[in-house]
C-alpha cells in the first residue's frame, strides 16, 4: 500500500516536467520582445528622445543578460549549421542579435549580416550620440528610416525612403552615409549554408535550467506589468479562488446528496424522472450564459425595483490580510451569485453521478440482504448504501476540484473577483507572461496531486482494491 | 428481484429524442447555408442589365476562385433577398441601435424588421446567430473530426500491441525515429524561421523510403528486434495533457498566436480532446483482442494491419460514437466560452460567445443575453440528449 503512494508520487516527477517544459517552450514562443518589456517598465524607451541609441544598446544588452535573455534556450538546441556558435553570439550586442537573426532567417549569410547591422549601429551612434551640429529634421528622418532598415522586412520601402532621404539632403556631409548605406542593403534570396540541423550542446548554462531551478527553489520572477513578486500575485489570488471552490463545493454537496438519494428511492418514478431531466438540462447550460442572466436581472434596476437583489459585479474587491475567514465575513453577500453559478453545474453532474452509484450499489447482494432482514428501504439507503457508494463518490468530488478550476475562471473573469483564474486570464491579455506560466505550472501541480489524493484516498477506503506491486 | 427497475436507465421518449435530432438537423443546415440565409447581398439580382448572384460570388471569391465584386445598391433593376437581408458584421441601420424584438423599429417594410432586435452597433442580432451557428459547427465539428482521427490512431495501436506486442527491429526504430526526427524539423523549421526550403522535406522523405527499402533485405538473423512500448508513451502523453485544465492549456496555446483564427481554435480543441477518444478505443480493443475471431484471424496468417484495420477499426468506430456527441457538445462550449472571453476567434467574427459578452455591456437590452444563449442551450442538451441515446443502444447491444 505505502509501496503504491510512493510509487504513484514519484511518478507525478516525469509529468511535471514534461509540462514545465511545455510551459517553457510556450513561454519563449510568445510574441513580443520580453527584454523591450522590462526596460519600457523601468521607463527605458527607444521612442523616448532624452535616451541616445547607443546608450539604449548598452542597457539592452545589460538587462538581457540580468534577465538570462542572452543564453541559449535548452540544455541541447537543433539550428541550421550556418547559424552561428554561443560564442559567436556572445560577441554581438544583444540588441542586435534578433536583427542578425531576422536577416539570417531571409537567407543572408552571417558575415553579411553581421557587416551590415554593424554597419547601422555605427551610423546610429555617429548622428544620434556625439555630434549636435545634425539638424532635428535629419535626425528623425534618420531614425525613421533606421527602423526600417534594422527590420528589412521589404526592400522597396526602404530603398525609396532612402533615396527620398539622399535627395532631401543633397548638400549635407551625411549625403556621403546615405549613399553608401544603399549600396550596403544585402539582397534578399540568396541561399546560404546547407539546412542541415546541427545539434548543439550547451550545458547547463542555460535558459530552461536557470528558469525550472528558480521556479524549484520557489523564486517565480516578477510580473512584467507592476514588477510585483509573481509569487505574491498569485498568492493573493490563491485564496479568492479556493473560497469560490470550497464554498461552491459545500453547497452542491448539501444540494445534490439529498437529491440523489430521493432521486434513487424513488427510482424510475415520475420524480426520478424529473430530477435527471432537469440536471440534464441544467448541466447543458453554459456557465457564462448563466452568470451572464443572473447578473442582468438581478444585479441592476434594469427591469423591476424588486430584483435588484445581488450587489453589481463591477464592485471593487480590496486586497485584504485577513484569512479566508475574514474575506468570506466580509465579501460573502458578494460571492452569493458567483458560488451558485458554479456550483449549479456540479449539483446537476454531482446528481447524476450518485444517483447512479446508487443504484448500482442497491443492486448487490448485501442490499438484498438487508431487505431480506427487514430493514427498511430508506434507513438502508442511508445507513448502509450510501455510505458504500461514499467510496467512489468522493474520489470523482476529489478529482472533479481541478475541472472546477476551469469553471471558477469563466466566474471569475465575469463577476471581476480577483482569483487565479482572472489573474490567468488578464495576465494573457496584458501579455504578463511570467505570471501566465507559472500558474499554469502551479495548477498543473495542483492537478496532480488532487488526482494522487483521489487515488490514494480510493485505495484507503476501499480494501479490496490491491495493486500488483503490494504483494 | 425485479432487476430492470434498480439499474440506471435513463429514458428518453422516443419525442425528446426526435426533437434533438431535428434541431441538430437544423442547425447543421443553417451553419452549413448560412450565407444563403442572413446577407445583405442579394441571392440573385439583375445589375448593369445583366443576372447576377451576389451572395454565390461572394461565397466564390472568399474560397480564392473568383475575385471579389463590389455592388453599388443603386444599380440593381430588381432583386431577390435571402430570407434574412442582413448580414452578421452590417453596420446596416443607424436608426436601428439596441432596438428590442417587440420595440418600434424604423424599418420600410415587414421583410425589413429585425425579429431579435439589434445590439448597440446596429447589427442584427438574428443574422448573427446564424453566422455563430456557423462557427459553432465548424469549430464543433472538425476539432471533434480530427481528436477523432488521433485518438482513433493512437488508441487502436496502443490497444492492439499494448507494450510488448509491437516487435520492431533495432535498425528500424533508430533509422525511423532519426528519419522522423527530421522530418519533423524540415516541417518546423520552414514554419518558425524560413519558409523557403519545404524541399529539404521531400529529400528526408526519399531518403527514408530508401533506407526502409535496404532494411528489408537485411537477413532476420542479425535482426536484433526489440518491443516498442506504443501503450506506455500513449498513457503519458495523455497523464501530461490530463494535467492541465483544458481551459488553462487552451488559453496558454492561443497566446502563442499572435493572430487570432477561427483554425488555431481548432487546432487546440483537437489537440486537447483525443486522450477520450484513445482511451475509449484502447479499452475496447482490449477487450476484443483476445476473443477467438482475432485470434483465427491471426492463425490464418492476416497481418496486424489487416487484423486492425478489418476487425478491431469497425468494433472500435461503434463504441466511440456515442462520445463524439459529447465531444462536439464539448468543442461548441469550449468555442463559445473562447469567444466570450474574447480570445482565440477574431474580434470582428460575431457568434455566440462574442454576442453574450457584448450583453454584458448593455444591460437593457435582454435580447442579446437571451438569444445566443437559448442557441447554445439547445445544442448543447441535443447533443447530450443524442449522446445518452446513442450510449443506452451500445450497452443494450452488448
Amino acid at each position: 500500500m505505502l509501496r503504491h503512494i510512493v510509487i504513484r508520487s514519484l511518478m507525478i516527477i516525469p509529468t511535471l516536467l514534461v509540462v514545465s517544459i511545455v510551459a517553457f517552450i510556450l513561454s519563449v514562443s510568445t510574441p513580443g520582445d520580453i527584454v523591450n518589456q522590462a526596460l519600457a517598465l523601468e521607463g527605458v524607451s527607444l521612442d523616448d528622445d532624452r535616451i541616445s541609441i547607443s546608450n539604449y544598446h548598452k542597457q539592452y544588452a545589460q538587462k538581457a543578460t540580468q534577465l538570462g535573455k542572452d543564453k541559449p534556450l535548452f540544455y541541447i538546441t537543433v539550428q541550421p549549421s550556418h547559424y552561428p556558435s554561443q560564442e559567436e553570439w556572445n560577441e554581438v550586442n544583444a540588441y542586435n542579435r534578433e536583427d542578425i537573426k531576422r536577416l539570417l532567417k531571409s537567407n543572408i549569410p552571417i558575415n553579411i549580416s553581421k557587416e551590415y547591422i554593424a554597419n547601422i549601429s555605427e551610423f546610429e551612434n555617429k548622428y544620434f550620440d556625439v555630434n549636435d551640429s545634425i539638424s532635428t529634421e535629419f535626425k528623425r528622418d534618420w531614425k525613421q528610416s533606421i527602423t526600417l532598415l534594422r527590420k528589412l522586412e521589404n526592400l522597396l520601402p526602404i530603398r525609396k525612403q532612402l533615396i527620398y532621404l539622399a535627395n532631401e539632403y543633397q548638400d549635407t556631409p551625411q549625403i556621403d552615409d546615405i549613399t553608401n548605406m544603399l549600396t550596403h542593403i544585402p539582397q534578399d534570396g540568396k541561399r546560404s549554408g546547407l539546412h542541415i540541423p546541427s545539434l548543439r550542446w550547451h550545458g547547463l548554462d542555460n535558459q530552461y535550467h536557470k528558469w525550472i531551478t528558480s521556479f524549484i527553489s520557489g523564486d517565480y520572477g516578477t510580473s512584467m506589468l507592476d514588477a510585483q513578486p509573481v509569487f505574491i500575485k498569485i498568492w493573493s489570488a490563491i485564496k479568492w479562488t479556493s473560497l469560490l471552490i470550497l464554498m461552491s463545493m459545500i453547497l452542491s454537496l448539501f444540494v445534490s446528496i439529498p437529491l440523489s438519494i430521493l432521486s434513487a428511492y424513488y427510482a424510475n418514478s415520475k420524480l426520478d424522472r424529473w430530477i435527471s431531466g432537469i440536471s440534464l438540462a441544467v448541466f447543458s447550460v453554459p456557465i457564462f450564459w448563466m452568470a451572464t442572466i443572473l447578473i442582468v436581472y438581478f444585479t441592476t434596476d434594469t427591469y423591476s425595483k424588486w430584483l435588484d437583489i445581488f450587489p453589481s459585479p463591477a464592485s471593487f474587491y480590496s486586497e485584504t490580510q485577513t484569512g479566508l475567514l475574514g474575506l468570506l465575513g466580509k465579501y460573502f453577500g458578494r460571492l452569493i451569485l458567483p458560488v451558485i453559478c458554479i456550483s449549479l453545474k456540479d449539483i446537476a453532474y454531482l446528481t447524476r453521478v450518485i444517483r447512479a452509484d446508487l443504484i448500482k450499489e442497491s443492486a448487490k447482494e448485501y442490499a438484498t440482504t438487508l431487505k431480506a432482514k427487514g430493514v427498511s428501504k430508506w434507513s438502508a439507503m442511508w445507513k448502509h448504501i450510501l455510505p458504500n457508494s461514499m467510496i467512489s463518490t468522493t474520489t470523482i468530488i476529489i478529482s472533479n476540484i481541478p475541472l472546477a478550476l476551469a469553471g471558477t475562471l469563466i466566474i471569475e473573469v465575469i463577476f471581476n473577483i480577483p482569483g487565479m483564474g482572472r489573474l490567468m486570464y488578464s495576465s494573457i491579455t496584458q501579455a504578463d507572461w511570467n505570471v501566465v506560466y507559472a500558474i499554469l505550472m502551479l495548477i498543473s501541480l495542483v492537478t496532480v496531486i488532487f488526482y494522487l489524493i483521489g487515488d490514494v484516498l480510493y485505495t484507503l477506503l476501499n480494501p479490496r482494491v490491491t495493486y500488483s506491486g503490494d504483494e | 428481484m425485479n432487476k430492470s427497475k434498480l439499474t440506471y436507465r435513463h429514458t428518453q421518449s422516443s419525442t425528446v429524442l426526435k426533437v434533438a435530432q431535428w434541431i441538430i438537423g437544423i442547425f447543421l443546415v443553417v451553419g452549413l447555408s448560412s450565407r444563403f440565409i442572413a446577407n445583405d447581398l442579394p441571392l440573385l439580382a439583375s445589375y448593369d442589365e445583366s443576372i447576377n448572384a451576389p451572395v454565390c460570388v461572394e461565397l466564390l471569391s472568399d474560397i480564392g476562385i473568383m475575385q471579389s465584386k463590389i455592388y453599388d445598391e443603386s444599380k440593381f433593376d430588381w432583386k431577390v433577398m435571402p430570407p434574412i437581408p442582413y448580414s452578421s458584421d452590417q453596420l446596416n441601420s443607424k436608426i436601428n441601435i439596441s432596438v428590442g424584438p417587440f420595440d418600434h423599429q424604423a424599418v420600410s417594410s415587414l421583410r425589413y424588421r429585425h425579429w431579435l432586435g439589434t445590439d448597440h452597433l446596429g447589427r442584427d442580432v438574428l443574422a448573427g446567430l446564424i453566422h455563430g451557428t456557423t462557427i459553432a459547427m465548424k469549430v464543433g465539428l472538425l476539432s471533434v473530426f480530427f481528436s477523432l482521427l488521433i485518438g482513433l490512431y493512437l488508441g487502436l495501436l496502443s490497444g492492439y500491441f499494448g507494450d510488448d506486442g509491437w516487435k520492431i527491429n533495432i535498425y528500424a526504430l533508430l533509422l525511423g525515429g532519426l528519419i522522423k526526427l527530421l522530418g519533423l524539423y524540415y516541417i518546423i523549421y520552414p514554419l518558425v524561421i524560413n519558409p523557403n526550403i519545404s524541399y529539404y522535406l521531400i529529400v528526408v522523405l526519399i531518403i527514408s523510403i530508401l533506407l526502409y527499402g535496404v532494411l528489408r533485405y537485411i537477413p532476420s538473423t542479425i535482426k536484433p528486434i526489440v518491443n516498442f512500448p506504443i501503450d506506455l508513451i500513449t498513457s503519458k502523453i495523455i497523464e501530461v495533457l490530463n494535467s492541465i485544465p483544458a481551459l488553462f492549456i487552451i488559453l496558454a496555446l492561443l497566446a502563442v498566436f499572435s493572430r487570432p483564427s477561427i483554425w488555431n481554435v481548432i487546432i487546440i480543441i483537437s489537440i486537447i480532446g483525443w486522450p477520450k477518444f484513445a482511451r475509449l478505443v484502447r479499452a475496447e480493443i482490449l477487450q476484443i483482442k483476445n476473443l477467438e475471431y482475432i485470434q483465427s484471424a491471426k492463425s490464418i496468417g492476416l497481418s496486424d494491419v489487416q487484423i486492425i484495420i478489418k476487425h478491431a477499426l469497425p468494433n472500435a468506430l461503434t463504441s466511440v460514437i456515442s462520445i463524439t456527441a459529447f465531444a462536439i457538445s464539448g468543442a461548441i462550449l469550449l468555442e463559445s466560452t473562447l469567444s466570450f472571453l474574447g480570445l482565440g476567434i477574431p474580434l470582428e467574427e460575431v457568434s455566440w460567445g462574442s454576442m453574450l459578452a457584448d450583453a454584458r455591456a448593455s444591460f437593457s437590452s435582454w435580447w442579446l443575453a437571451v438569444f445566443p444563449g437559448l442557441a447554445i442551450f439547445l445544442v448543447l442538451i441535443s447533443f447530450y440528449v443524442l449522446g445518452n441515446q446513442l450510449n443506452e443502444k451500445l450497452n443494450a447491444r452488448q
